[in-house]
């Protein structure tokens, strides 16, 4: 199977491990990821905040150069998944709109393709029983808070993907894992990942929401599969437990990286390594390191 | 809020309120005021006026107070408020397009941090065409005059080797400077 891949600016960077867990995993799954030659900026939630037609615009350009090659679209990230679905979805309604973004991109993009998120893919296209067969070994006794975010899931005439407000496609694959995913309230709340640098106070109030509700039920960690979450919930962990007097030193993993671990990869193979939060500590005791 | 007179607010502002709708694709008219958006707001804790509230001073022509308003600078877009809304306004989208008319229309910012992150986060992209994150926290650290932001947390991100001091220089930038300019085009300026 053949996509598209749309790394988008963090996974290049600040999310560098979720971009090698997926390339990693892929390979075992039989998933060919061609990367969007000399992509750009989603423009995230600055461009949708400053400008009308500036976001479907650079979106337009990505979609249309999967496009020609044929290619649905793999867009790990949530936010920029979010963005590119919001793109597809005006272009696709409105002939119009559609003429003049091309006369904006200067390429002809027919809207006739779609983006996935990563957990989507991953269900939806892959499916867990293949994910299940390549697993060599269990996450046994590792209890995981799924943690999918806003972006992913909503809004969901957006997103059409899973449940807005009670998601379980990522639980069934951690659990297919030998992983424990537990439940809890959180999975879909806000972690202020757009407010990170202007409102700091922001973030350190909604993730200590989250950490202290995953803390309550016995999580060792949580997951996603958005590196702005990943990010936020890790940078700003040290900040968050000074804040409030509380200690959580809780990795957030993205799913491909405990995919990654269960396929046999190891935690340096998969960018384990370059967690904000010591992982070693927790990998060493479930014995996964 | 100072005293207003209702009927002529209403009257005075409908020209604007049907630029808000069009622009934003969202009907205020259909909200019935149930509170499910604010009661599921993120940053409701800390606005001055609820998601609610701005669509209701929106139908009862407080435009002027909303375009003032910090509410539309702190929405994060989580989606939480439309995902939830039994009419199913997009007020995501209804905030975006009021900050962007609001700045049009010549109203300050109400929360000055997030307009300079968002307008030094567009400019990195501009020239190079992806995020270029220490330029980001350069430009935004000086235009903000919050000199120290992000820097509790640079040498850890350096250490790592997880952001560079250096630009990811695209190929393709020429073409991302001009979809900046030709959107610029059409809105008449710069």
């Amino acid at each position: 199977m053949k996509i598209a891949y749309y790394p988008g600016c963090s996974l290049e960077s600040t999310g560098i491990e979720y971009d090698l867990s997926n390339k990693a995993i892929a390979k075992k799954l039989g998933v060919e990821l061609k990367e969007i030659p000399n992509w750009n900026c989603c423009g995230a939630s600055p461009a949708h905040q400053a400008d009308l037609v500036l976001p479907i615009a650079l979106n337009a350009r990505n979609l249309a150069i999967a496009e020609e090659d044929g290619l649905d679209v793999l867009a790990p990230c949530a936010a920029c998944y979010n963005r590119m679905s919001a793109a597809i979805k005006t272009l696709k309604n409105d002939e119009e709109e559609r003429q003049k973004i091309n006369n904006i991109i200067g390429r002809d993009y027919k809207a006739s393709n779609r983006v996935y998120n990563m957990v989507e893919f991953l269900y939806d296209k892959v499916g867990v029983d293949k994910i299940s067969q390549q697993v060599q070994k269990k996450l046994s006794g590792l209890k995981v808070a799924c943690y999918y975010g806003c972006l992913l899931v909503k809004p969901p005439e957006l997103t059409q993907f899973d449940n807005s407000e009670y998601p379980q496609t990522m639980d069934e694959m951690v659990n297919a894992l030998g992983a424990t995913a537990l439940e809890w309230a959180y999975k879909t709340e806000c972690c202020g990942g757009g407010l990170a640098i202007s409102r700091t106070d922001v973030v350190l109030k909604l993730s200590n929401d989250i950490f202290s509700y995953a803390q309550a039920i016995g999580a060792d960690c949580l997951v996603t599969a958005c590196p702005m979450c990943q990010l936020n919930l890790e940078l700003r962990q040290p900040a968050t437990e000074k804040e409030y007097g509380v200690k959580y030193n809780m990795p957030v993993f993205e799913i491909s990286e405990l995919i990654g671990l269960s396929f046999g990869f190891s935690a340096k193979e998969l960018g384990i390594h370059k967690h904000f939060v010591n992982t070693k500590p927790l990998l060493e005791e479930k014995q996964l390191a | 809020m100072e005293q207003v007179v209702m009927n002529t607010a209403l009257k005075a502002s409908e020209p604007l309120v049907d630029e808000i709708s069009e622009k934003s694709h969202v009907d205020i008219k259909e909200c019935y005021q149930c509170g499910t958006c604010a009661a599921g707001c993120p940053v409701g804790y800390l606005s001055d006026y609820s998601p609610r509230q701005i669509v209701r001073m929106l139908q009862t022509g407080l435009v002027e107070e909303v375009f003032k308003s910090k509410m539309i600078w702190f929405c994060i877009g989580c989606g939480n408020c439309v995902a939830r809304c039994p009419r199913k306004l997009d007020i995501p989208h209804l905030n975006d397009t009021l900050r962007i008319l609001s700045k049009e229309k010549g109203y300050p910012p109400a929360e000055k941090g997030i307009d300079v992150f968002n307008d030094s986060f567009l400019k990195t992209v501009k020239h190079t065409g992806r995020l270029y994150e220490a330029g980001l926290t350069m430009l935004y650290n000086v235009r903000s005059g919050n000199f120290m932001a992000g820097m509790d947390v640079a040498p850890h991100m350096f250490k790592l080797g997880k952001i560079s001091p250096f630009p990811h220089l695209i190929k393709g930038r020429g073409e991302v400077s001009q979809i900046f300019k030709k959107v610029d085009e059409l809105k008449g300026g710069k």
